[in-house]
């Protein structure tokens, strides 16, 4: 039997628990889908408030899923985010790990 | 799996890259290009045959004054396109080409501007692909072809559609702007 096809509930607890947050999750799609975005271009894509964001982009950071930078943007400074390695690896991790799981729930 | 979330982020980039572009620039100062070929094709004065094209340079300027604090700014990767050197390479054969038709050729003085042209939309065809941009970017060549080459656009006929695409362009500037209304900068964003 493949892997495909076991449902196996243990493996829930493997989800990676940063990326599991819903608000971390969309903010992690916008910066996979961009090469860097700032912080109005994440709270428009995202649909969240720049509190919430704020707060999201830091556990990210502090996780090393997401990088920030200040930087001058027509001399203005902004905040500028940009997914790193790691956080695409677990991204796609954990797509790899929910997909069958949602799979097997479907049928 | 990987290969979906790979499909989920490039339909995403996509959305994103179309909402950066909505704002309506793009269409005003294209329909301006066309309007001003048909004031050349109608009066020949040649101010008009480069005033269509001076505006372009407002683009980028505009953009960051009006989109990107309204929007936000944001880089989008793309997809491996042609590779640099072999747009370059098109990019120079067009050039070469379009200064032999005007220095060796007899095809008139409107050739080398209906073969620049062309060339330019083959080079944004090939670097974005094909898009609103990239249609537009065949557009304006098509009405330089149809009008002076070929005669058979009235400038009457060119001069109305550049205007339909100005006022389509002012209509997304203004939806653009009340869509996204300019958000005060605030403290937040220094973690």
């Amino acid at each position: 039997m493949t892997k495909e096809q076991t449902f196996d509930p243990r493996e829930i607890s493997g989800l990676d628990k940063v990326i599991h947050s819903p608000t971390r999750l969309k903010i992690l799609m916008v910066l996979m889908s961009v090469e860097e975005a700032d912080f109005t271009f994440m709270s428009r894509a995202a649909d969240l408030t720049r509190g919430n964001l704020s707060a999201n982009l830091t556990k990210l950071e502090e996780a090393g899923y997401i990088k920030i930078e200040k930087k001058f943007i027509e001399r203005v400074p902004k905040t500028i985010a940009s997914i790193t390695p790691a956080g695409k690896k677990a991204l796609e991790d954990y797509s790899s790990l929910l997909g069958p799981i949602l799979d097997q729930l479907r049928k | 799996m990987k290969d979906q979330l790979s499909e989920q982020t490039k339909e995403l980039r996509k959305q994103y890259a179309r909402t950066f572009h909505n704002d309506g620039l793009l269409d005003f100062f294209v329909g301006w290009a066309i309007v001003s070929a048909g004031i050349y094709i109608l009066t020949s004065l040649t101010i008009f045959s480069f005033a269509g094209w001076m505006p372009i340079f407002l683009i980028a300027p505009l953009k960051k004054r009006f989109v990107i604090p309204r929007f936000g700014y944001a880089k989008f990767s793309k997809p491996a396109s042609i590779p640099r050197p072999i747009l370059i390479g098109a990019g120079a054969v067009i050039l070469v080409g379009t200064l032999l038709i005007t220095f060796l050729g007899n095809l008139g003085s409107r050739a080398p501007i209906i073969v620049g042209l062309l060339g330019i939309a083959l080079l944004a065809v090939l670097d974005k692909g094909f898009n609103r941009i990239t249609v537009y970017a065949i557009f304006i060549p098509v009405f330089f072809v149809a009008g002076f080459g070929l005669n058979i656009l009235t400038p009457g006929l060119v001069i109305l559609t550049g205007g339909v695409l100005m006022a389509l362009g002012i209509y997304l500037f203004v939806t653009f702007m009340q869509k996204y209304p300019l958000e005060a900068e605030k403290e937040d964003e220094l973690l």
